[in-house]
């Protein structure tokens, strides 16, 4: 079975004027399906590039990105914007959801994306949302959520879908200690009762112990790698 | 209905600059709408006038004299009268016969162009003799300055001297029905009125036209002018007014045109503020987009989103500004706007344009064609504004935008 992320020398330079940055450098890794992963490293280590990297958000400038089988590099925008929207799902740190829009809306827009009917959208989003147990977020605007339900209803979005892979960058970064605890089991339990692979980045320690399998970047290298 | 919804709650997020913005498009629209009326209601009133106290809607010549004015190239009035029964729209027409000479008093003599016309009927609408009573005639109403100059008044004698058509010099005697002052030079300056046949038979010219004026119960001058012109012999030959007034055709013209650069000039600078003000919108959301790029939307889904937000403001500005206009249309087109007192400060006391004399008040028409034409203009226009912050927003880099 393939790998459902495979990167093999992936390398990303940014550069600004005289001055390069290399925010990846020859990273090859691998993520299976069912995968609960998180990716730690300081400020400025390149936890946020890589995860562009693999969703297609940026390109890489060396090396190969390949999602399921299938190299990035071959795809156009409008493709990469496809498989984003069919088989990935996103949570970031801030900034997840559109605020004229209400928490079953803002889920409910992806499907529609998809093109799910309406039956299907409210009937999946509903169900998600009374999994979750935040069905009385359901109707409420992101203004009228604290910042840990925002990523409740962001995580319930990302996998409403149904996604081969979660990514999600700093979910909890923005979180006091008792709600990134909460929002990190709740992706756990996601992982462990229904399979759904996630990979994630953070720079909190007690957030990446949650993990099953810890990759530690630093200066845009891979330093190590623990599995539990 | 996904993308509505969106769209909609967008520009209420934002009232204030959506008010803003269906302003300044309600603005455009109803300015550009209620000037094209004013505009067209005045040249309505021009033409109504010129067809009047000139061409009619349509008019028949004989070619030469249309291109030449040479008193000797008339038309014989039984040839062309069948030709005008045959079109069935004809409200009135007028048989007029022009001719110069000299007009002398017993100390000078000065140059006046006769129009010899139908007066009993003419006094009835045209605009610069309307209602002088004829008694006889020998009835002569002359303009201003020659009276003036001629020390002559009404309810005097006056010898015109006029070649008759066999090359003689002859004089023929009129009596001063009524001095008129229209504001036009060429009248003041040099024009008389007179009877047809007085003028006609002592000049040999028995039967003999120049011009037959033809004013029509319903519009199509350039119909009845291909009618006519399957029934006419060369050299007889039907003009539809704007041949026939041609200054006053381009007059109108001219001066329409000025009136769309303005508005051109107008719009474009609305528009930059427009632009303005939809970077603004789209430039405060950049992250949001960014995240919406992120998962999946693709750029053309983007545009479509703000192109939403375009359309839903553009058209019910448009078709407020639109509904507002027609009100404030109705007023114009029943009171009109009085102009009298700006020509008094002009130190006039009638208006001519292009030759016609225009009525003191302006009003208003209400063309349907015209008003529809603004008002998608400035919807279109109002699109292809928010276009603009689209195609910026999608020519960024998605993870710049989630960046910012
Ligand atoms: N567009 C860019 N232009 C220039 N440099 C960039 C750009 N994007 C990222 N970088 C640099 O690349 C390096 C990696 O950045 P990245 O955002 O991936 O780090 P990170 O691990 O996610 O950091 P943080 O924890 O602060 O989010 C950093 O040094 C950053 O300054
Ligand atoms: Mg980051």
């Amino acid at each position: 079975m393939n790998p459902i992320v495979e990167l093999i020398n992936v390398s990303k330079i940014f550069r600004s004027g005289e001055e390069e940055v290399h925010a990846l450098r020859n990273i090859t890794l691998r993520i299976e399906k069912g995968e609960f992963t998180a990716i730690a490293g300081p400020s400025g280590s390149g936890k946020t590039t890589l995860l562009n990297v693999i969703s297609g958000i940026e390109r890489a400038d060396a090396g190969k990105v390949i999602f399921d089988g299938q190299p990035l590099e071959g795809l156009n925008e409008n493709a990469l914007s496809a498989l984003r929207l069919h088989r990935i799902g996103f949570v970031f740190q801030a900034y997840n959801l559109i605020p004229t829009l209400t928490a079953r809306e803002n889920a409910e827009f992806i499907l529609f994306l998809r093109g799910m009917t309406e039956k299907e959208r409210s009937q999946k989003v509903e169900e998600i949302f009374r999994e979750l147990g935040i069905e009385n977020l359901l109707d409420r605007f992101p203004h009228q959520m604290s910042g840990g339900q925002q990523q409740r209803v962001a995580i319930a979005r990302a996998i409403a879908g149904e996604p081969d892979i979660v990514l999600a960058d700093e979910p909890t970064a923005n979180l006091d200690s008792k709600n990134s605890m909460a929002i990190i089991q709740l992706m756990k339990r996601l992982n462990s009762k229904k399979g759904i692979t996630f990979l994630f980045s953070t720079h909190d320690p007690l957030i990446m112990e949650n993990a099953s399998r810890i990759i530690h970047l630093r200066d845009g290298k891979i330093v190590g790698e623990e599995r539990k | 209905m996904i993308w509505f919804k969106l769209a909609w709650r967008n520009i209420w997020r934002n009232r204030l600059r959506s008010a803003i913005q269906f302003t300044i498009i309600a603005g455009s629209v109803f300015t550009g709408v209620v000037f094209h009326n004013l505009a067209v209601g005045n040249y309505r009133n021009m033409i109504r006038q010129g067809t009047r106290m000139g061409s009619g809607d349509v008019a028949i010549y004989n070619e030469k004299w249309f291109r030449m004015r040479r008193t000797g190239f008339t038309l014989d009035e039984k040839d062309v009268l069948p030709a005008i029964r045959k079109l069935n729209n004809v409200d009135r027409f007028f048989l007029r016969f022009y001719v110069s000479g000299y007009a002398r008093s017993m100390e000078k003599s000065l140059p006046v162009n006769i129009v010899a016309m139908q007066l009993e009927k003419e006094v009835e609408d045209h605009p610069l003799i309307k209602g002088t009573k004829i008694r006889s005639r020998r009835d002569i109403i002359l303009g201003e300055k020659v009276a003036r100059r001629l020390n002559l008044g009404e309810g005097k004698r006056l010898v015109v001297m006029a070649g008759t058509a066999d090359g003689q010099l002859t004089g023929i005697l009129f009596r001063i029905r009524r001095v008129i002052r229209t504001g036009i030079e060429e009248v003041d300056c040099c024009t008389a009125f007179a009877d047809l046949d007085y003028v006609r038979d002592n000049l040999g010219y028995t039967g003999k036209v120049h011009e037959v004026a033809i004013l029509l119960e319903n519009g199509g001058p350039d119909e009845a002018k291909k009618t006519l012109n399957q029934f006419l012999k060369p050299p007889a030959r039907a003009y539809s007014w704007r041949e026939a007034m041609k200054e006053l055709a381009s007059a109108i013209a001219y001066d329409y045109m000025g009136l769309v650069m303005f508005m051109l000039f107008l719009y474009i600078v609305i528009s930059v503020g427009t632009v303005n003000v939809l970077f603004m919108s789209v430039m405060d959301r950049t992250r949001e987009f960014g995240m919406l790029r992120a998962v999946g939307m693709t750029p053309g889904q983007i545009s479509k989103m703000i192109l939403t937000e375009g359309i839903i403001l553009g058209t019910s500005a448009g078709i407020t500004g639109l509904l507002i206009a027609l009100i404030v249309n109705i007023y114009l087109s029943t009171h009109g706007i009085d102009i009298q007192a700006l020509m008094r400060l002009a130190g006039q006391e009638s208006v001519s344009y292009g030759g016609v004399i225009i009525e003191p008040i302006i009003r208003s028409t209400w063309e349907w064609k015209g008003s529809f034409g603004y008002t998608l203009f400035i919807i279109l226009l109002s699109l292809i504004a928010s276009w603009f912050p689209a195609r910026w927003i999608n020519s960024k880099d998605v993870a710049e935008l989630m960046r910012r």
